[in-house]
């Protein structure tokens, strides 16, 4: 019922607009320095323990590059990155809008003739679902960077051959199988936290419980969604 | 004018409201009174469509708002504003962003300009036009009274609701809200329903009273009236303060 009301035509397709490029911005642009950390420290991670746990003479050395692009496309940037944003970005709509509730914002809102769950969620919902898939890209080659100084400064693999595994069968429609998902679990994201937002009843007590309900229902549905996604997409 | 008809509204087995009728006059200042828990905030919330009555029905000149489908609704709701008890200004919008919002939203022929004008004069009204840049947060309870009605008045609306406008207040300030109200409501023509369980608002801006007791709609009249009404229910409400009993 909620998601209908979301989903109902926009009252002033103006301000939706300016609302979703300010949303972007919260969500996403803020978002830019927790993704770009942990990415490189992944990516970095990740391509040493892949040399380490690869260490045999039937696998080629590059095998550390294909092994850490693949991780990083398929898995790591998407779903990773995904359950950091449920965490961050879900609290922080959870609890605004669950703030907006207890304080009457909302019915001040509803007062004036104004949807206010579409006001409220829906430029949330579009602006994750364009600002994340872009955060991904980021962290995907942020990931890359991360193996790639891992290989310079540790020495776990030769350079050119972790380039070479980089650059290895490279398949399109991995990024487009990231993204995917990405958008998926975006819209799990916002529309879930928006839920338990605007749904808090109480004082600020319900609004610290909202913001922890958000976080940890966005973070199982994006769990059992990368599966069905990857079943789906994948197989 | 609003005419509230026979309505009920109970939660679970709690009878809230008990089949309330009454009605609310054009260009006067309806007060709502009663203890706590006596069911002012529900019929408050009924009227304004915020909580859905068991039975009975809310009519806005005649036109029955309680079975209306959400599209209707939402145009008898523009034609409202609403003051609330804790103001319930937008947080990440300035004093005057919050006046020209419900102008934004609604007035697609209005200019940017007009708009502006439009709540320089709303702010400008209510005396707080020197505040327009501050955020909520950095005006004070008063000052934020101020600027609910002046957002509650921009779209020039012929309803005006007021939840507890005095609450949080010093009585100084409390009775400069009222007299605000008052002039406001007989300048625009609006019809002004409020939420109060103040008594200096009664004495200083009640043109009808209704006092609800247990869910019951127990007396109205004016608010001379209210002092030498008789009934035992009211005059232990009227008269609870000791400082009201030794003026008697």
């Amino acid at each position: 019922m909620l998601l209908a009301k979301i989903l109902r035509r926009p009252q002033n397709a103006k301000i939706y607009r300016q609302k979703i490029i300010i949303e972007m911005d919260n969500l996403g642009l803020e978002s830019l320095g927790i993704v770009a950390i942990i990415s490189v420290f992944m990516g970095a991670v990740v391509t040493i323990q892949t040399a380490f746990n690869t260490d045999h003479p039937l696998l080629p050395i590059y095998a550390v590059g294909f092994a850490t692009r693949q991780s990083i496309i398929l898995e790591f940037s998407p779903t990773i990155i995904s359950l950091i944003l449920a965490g961050k970005v879900g609290s922080r709509i959870a609890s605004e809008i669950g703030t907006m509730r207890v304080t009457e914002q909302i019915d001040a809102l509803e007062i004036m003739g104004i949807n206010s769950a579409g006001y409220l969620i829906l430029p949330k919902i579009i602006a994750s679902m364009i600002i994340n898939p872009m955060l991904v890209v980021i962290s995907i080659f942020l990931g890359v960077l991360g193996g790639w100084m891992a290989s310079a400064i540790t020495n776990v693999i030769p350079l050119s051959h972790f380039i070479y595994g980089i650059l290895f069968e490279f398949a399109p429609y991995d990024v487009f199988y990231a993204l995917a998902k990405t958008v998926v679990f975006a819209f799990l994201i916002a529309s879930i936290s928006g839920y338990f937002g605007y749904n808090t009843k109480g004082g600020a007590l319900e609004v610290g419980q909202s913001s922890t309900k958000a976080v940890v229902f966005s973070s199982i549905y994006i769990i059992i969604f990368n599966l069905i996604l990857t079943q789906l997409l994948l197989v | 004018m609003i005419t509230v008809k026979d309505l009920k509204k109970s939660f679970g087995e709690l009878e809230v409201l008990k089949g309330i009728n009454t009605t609310f006059e054009q260009g006067k200042t309806n007060l709502i009174i009663g203890q706590s828990g006596s069911g002012k905030t529900v019929l408050m919330k009924c009227l304004v469509g915020l909580l859905e009555p068991d039975s009975g029905g809310v009519f806005f000149n005649q036109v029955n708002f309680t079975g209306m489908k959400e599209s209707d609704r939402t145009r008898v709701r523009k034609k409202m504003g609403m003051l609330f008890q804790g103001s319930a200004l937008f947080d990440s919008l300035t004093v005057e962003e919050n006046v020209v919002f419900p102008l934004e939203m609604f007035n697609k022929d209005m200019t940017k300009k007009e708009k502006l004008e439009r709540a320089h004069f709303c702010l400008d009204r209510v005396n707080i036009l020197n505040a327009n840049h501050l955020y909520p947060a950095e005006i004070s309870g008063g000052m934020k009274k101020r600027v609910a009605i002046a957002r509650a008045i921009a779209n020039s609306p012929d309803y005006l609701f007021c939840d507890e406008p005095n609450s949080g207040l010093d009585p100084q300030t409390a009775i400069v809200i009222d007299n605000l109200i008052s002039e406001i409501t007989q300048e625009f023509q609006m019809t002004t329903v409020i939420n109060t369980h103040d008594m200096n608002s009664v004495m200083e801006i009640g043109d009808h009273v209704v006092f609800l007791y247990k869910g019951n709609l127990w007396w109205e009249g004016s608010s001379e009236e209210i002092l030498t009404t008789g009934n035992k229910e009211v005059e232990d409400f009227v008269y609870a303060s000791e400082l009201v009993r030794k003026l008697k």
